[in-house]
């Protein structure tokens, strides 16, 4: 009898045993599957470990002159290069040779200011006058990309209404320099504060770096410059103002393009560093739009003892790719008490024909640069047209179901037009592309490196769908983020389009990091 | 229903004069009763003003700085875009080459509101009486950025009669139109117009000249015509010699049997050539397809110069008789071109797009197609031919297992050891070969 009922408990225990473990695995599988989702980003970190960042950075020193020139020196090394090809091909004169008047050294700063000649005035008109249109593809605005009819108009103003002289004096109102890094002549406009005349304020100088990207240039970023040397209060009679650096990207604008492959945007912001070091800013400020929040992003990942703070639009590429196509899948597919996000709009996947149909010009531009860039080298129309589409189409998607691409709306046309100057007069155009071809045909920018130093992200609302990811997935990549500055309007070109709003950016940025102190 | 492509909006080239208005078929609504399906006689004359500004333009060109030792990786190098612009101004004889294209005649004729052009080459009259010779028509399409002129070599190759059996013979009478958009034929002035609706103009064309049933060859574009018209009318076309002829393929089940063949065992799918497969080609398609990306979305924008500098013109489209022949020609300091071929019948390719002003209306076609629903996966049912060049765009012909299903009556699928995109200019014997191997297979059939 007693044995019998031990055999029952027995197998009573035995059967309890597995369904007990069979219901705790249903039920705790979840539960811990939930958990991943939830904090799927630290798992991703402990899985996928970053290698050292001295490993993947390019912090150590280059030359990125022609094979076989002559070692660097302030106007040698890359000038007598690119000095014989515009004595001999270029139809204009080089503006190098009006300013050098002494042989310099190596660390040389040299004060440069740009003269188009009138010779080249004349060349660009001539061209102008007899460009060859197509014809527009009636009623289809912007949806073919820069129609004819828009392009005539343009030209037409270029011709007969645009003051270059004056246009060219606006640049030069601010002090400008070249000076010779690994071997490239890195053109920057230098603005200083005006001094105090009131005695009481206590006014901090701050140096900032502001980094342009495609197709911008440092004019792009001029409206900035007033907006930021004015002081500003920071507490009681604590003032600040900005001492401002606006260099040409290598390739971009006066300065030298490489004459080796291979200069990608971590090396520009090594290339950037080492001229604020030349300048004797120990710390400093950077601000960067397109390439140069990347360019900015990689400074504060590279020197984040020297850069006080970094403000950015376009900050959606700090992201891996494969983290967004990861987080999209999640936003698909899980509910959304676990997984929600604010801004779905912004998911990199889901504005994939966005995506397909304004990235064209960088599919084309990361693969065959000196080919798309011949005839736009030679077409100052072809070069405004390439240029201006961007300004209308980026500034906002609906622009290009409007008859002038809203163009006028945003922007005035001189200023428009002097960017597309500055591509000109200085042929920059194909080495600008090469850029391109530089980062993305060796495997792109995807790093994922957090930036540790106080940093401002803004979030234009009109910026390119797809640039800017929500807020929850870059916080993780910014670890000492102020906040993610959101406005209503404003595309990708918000220096030129709304200037105050972005230096209010920037302030809000400086304020922060130097109330600290 | 006819189909009108041109808009109600006059067109803005500044040389038109009112006759030729009239001719290009921008006519009044109340008028399209009377269009004309007159066949007007058409010769290629571009004037001394026209030439001088061209000699203008490429003397003043502004070249960049090529990346040392990269020959083509970065695209056309500056250093060759001023050897080719050299000779260019001072040793083409356009006057010469004028002539070459004006030894045939030509032909405009309006067809849904567009004046197609087209050149037509009847064969020599024998004269050896015992010979039976039979005349079937051909129509040869281009692609981008090839043209009318591309194709003219083949021509005295189809027009001389070759046997069929005994003394029966065969000769072909050549058709070769102007695209839509390209060379001397007008563009769309309204969105739409596709490779299907190109083979619909181009089997009226035909229609208009009386020849009803007739071969036909095409490559690049000129494929997808060719493919089209094979499917849309298949009692007209006798038989179709394609090159490029991957495209038959849907990209769904394209792309399901690419995963197959690269991961299932060898005995369960074994692909005859793998270096076909798309994964294969994955890198060298995309570094490939810039040019196709940007035309597909914004033809307008990147025309806008090219239509302005001939340098520019020249070196975009040379860029692809380079790649396109052979992907070595990468790495080679002038892009091979000139083992390939003659700089003279490079540039008078480019003289088409140049004198024609047609570089942005023909990169309009890549839009038009790829923001259409596709329409492939229709099989061909006429007796087909397709050629496989070697050489050709690595990806673009598929491997022989994926396309065999969509020709049902598959004579053969010619295999060359050489030869790229554009064999038509390259090797032209071989592919006139593959035209007459078509031909006889077929007409031995009657």
């Amino acid at each position: 009898m007693a044995k019998s009922t031990t055999q029952a408990v027995k197998t009573r225990c035995s059967g309890r045993g597995l369904a007990f473990y069979l219901t705790c695995f249903i039920v705790v599988t979840p539960v811990l599957l939930c958990l991943a989702v939830r904090n799927h980003e630290c798992i991703l970190e402990a899985v996928f470990r970053r290698p050292d960042i001295k490993t993947v950075f390019p912090f150590s020193d280059a030359v990125w002159a022609a094979p076989g020139a002559e070692p660097t020196k302030a106007d040698d090394a890359v000038v007598p290069w690119t000095l014989q090809v515009l004595k001999t091909v270029f139809p204009f004169g080089s503006e190098e040779e009006a300013t050098q008047p002494t042989k310099p050294d190596d660390d040389a700063i040299l004060p440069w200011k740009l003269q188009v000649s009138s010779k080249d005035l004349e060349d660009l008109q001539n061209r102008l006058r007899r460009t060859r249109y197509g014809t527009a593809m009636p009623g289809q605005n912007f949806a073919y990309g820069f129609p004819a009819d828009q392009l005539k108009n343009i030209v037409d103003y270029w011709l007969n209404k645009y003051d270059w002289k004056k246009q060219e004096a606006l640049i030069n109102q601010y002090d400008h320099f070249k000076t010779n890094i690994e071997g490239l002549n890195i053109h920057f406009v230098r603005v200083q504060p005006a001094k105090s005349t009131d005695s009481k304020r206590n006014i901090r100088v701050t140096p900032i770096i502001l980094l342009h990207g495609w197709p911008g240039s440092f004019f792009e970023l001029y409206k900035l410059i007033p907006l930021l040397t004015t002081p500003q209060q920071i507490a009681g009679n604590d003032y600040a103002a900005f001492e401002v650096i606006i260099p040409s990207l290598p390739g971009f604008g006066f300065s030298d393009a490489p004459q080796q492959p291979g200069l990608k945007p971590a090396d520009i912001a090594r290339i950037f560093h080492k001229l604020m070091t030349r300048l004797n800013f120990a710390a400093y400020f950077v601000h960067g739009s397109d390439w140069g929040s990347t360019i900015g992003r990689y400074l504060a990942v590279m020197y984040p003892e020297h850069v006080l703070g970094v403000e950015l639009t376009l900050y959606g590429r700090v992201i891996p790719t494969s983290y967004s196509v990861l987080h999209y899948i999640l936003h698909l597919t899980m509910p959304r008490f676990l997984f929600e996000v604010s801004e779905p709009h912004k998911l990199l996947l889901g504005n994939f024909f966005n995506l397909m149909r304004e990235t064209g010009y960088l599919h084309i531009q990361s693969t065959k640069p000196d080919t798309v860039g011949a005839g736009l080298l030679d077409s100052p129309a072809g070069l405004a047209g390439y240029i201006l589409e961007k300004f209308s189409t980026w500034t906002n998607a609906d622009n290009m179901n409007k008859a002038d691409g809203g163009l006028t709306e945003y922007f005035n046309l001189d200023d428009l037009l002097t960017n597309v100057m500055v591509y000109w007069v200085s042929g920059s155009i194909i080495t600008s592309q090469r850029l391109y071809k530089e980062t993305w045909s060796t495997g792109g920018l995807s790093d994922g490196f957090p930036v540790l130093v106080p940093s401002v992200l803004s979030d234009f609302r009109h910026e390119f769908a797809g640039n800017n990811a929500p807020d929850e997935f870059v916080r993780p990549y910014f670890k000492d983020l102020i906040t993610i500055s959101k406005h209503n309007s404003g595309g990708h070109f918000p220096a030129m389009e709304r200037p105050a709003d972005l230096a209010e950016d920037i302030w809000a940025l400086a304020k922060n990091v130097l109330s600290r102190e | 229903m006819t189909a009108s492509w041109k808009g109600s909006s006059r067109c803005q080239t500044s040389r038109r004069s009112s006759r030729s208005a009239m001719k290009s078929g921008v006519l009044p609504e109340a008028n399209r009763q009377k269009r004309t399906i007159a066949v007007v006689p058409w010769k290629l004359q571009v004037s001394n003003k026209d030439l001088e500004d061209l000699k203008d333009r490429l003397r003043n060109t502004r070249y960049g700085t090529a990346m040392p030792g990269q020959n083509f990786v970065y695209g056309f190098p500056a250093d060759q875009l001023k050897k080719v612009v050299d000779y260019w101004l001072n040793k083409y004889d356009w006057k010469k080459q004028e002539a070459l294209i004006n030894q045939y005649d030509h032909f405009k004729t309006n067809i849904e509101g567009l004046n197609i052009h087209f050149v037509r080459v009847q064969p020599a009259k024998s004269t050896d009486p015992k010979r039976n010779v039979r005349v079937t028509p051909i129509i040869l399409l281009h692609g981008w950025p090839g043209s009318f002129f591309e194709l003219y070599k083949l021509i005295p190759l189809l027009t001389t009669p070759q046997q069929i059996s005994g003394n029966d013979y065969a000769a072909f009478e050549v058709i070769i139109p102007s695209l839509p958009g390209y060379g001397f034929s007008d563009a769309a002035q309204k969105t739409g117009l596709n490779p299907p609706h190109i083979a619909r103009i181009f089997n009226k064309l035909m229609t208009r000249l009386k020849l009803i049933k007739y071969f036909v060859h095409g490559g690049d574009w000129g494929s997808a015509v060719g493919r089209s018209l094979a499917i849309m009318y298949p009692d007209c076309v006798l038989g179709v010699d394609l090159t490029l002829y991957g495209m038959a393929v849907p990209p769904g089940p394209s792309f399901i049997k690419n995963i197959l063949y690269l991961t299932m065992p060898r005995f369960l799918f074994n692909v005859s050539e793998p270096h076909k497969l798309l994964p294969t080609n994955f890198f060298s398609l995309l570094r490939e397809s810039g040019y196709m990306h940007i035309q597909a979305t914004k033809p307008d924008t990147v025309g806008a110069a090219l239509l302005d500098s001939p340098a520019g013109l020249a070196a975009y489209i040379l860029e692809k008789f380079s790649t396109w022949t052979n992907v070595d020609n990468i790495n080679k300091p002038d892009g091979a071109l000139s083992k390939y071929f003659s700089l003279d019948d490079l540039l008078t390719n480019v003289m088409v797009y140049w004198v024609s002003g047609s570089i942005i209306t023909s990169q309009r076609l890549y839009k038009e197609t790829f923001s259409a629903d596709p329409n492939d996966g229709f099989p061909v049912l006429v007796p087909s031919l397709l050629s496989d060049f070697r050489h050709e765009i690595p990806g673009a012909n598929s491997p022989d297992e994926f396309v065999r299903p969509y020709y049902k009556d598959l004579i053969t699928i010619s295999k060359h050891k050489s030869g790229g995109h554009f064999p038509a200019m390259e090797l032209p014997i071989e592919l006139a070969a593959d035209i007459w191997a078509l031909a006889k297979n077929v007409l031995s059939r009657d």
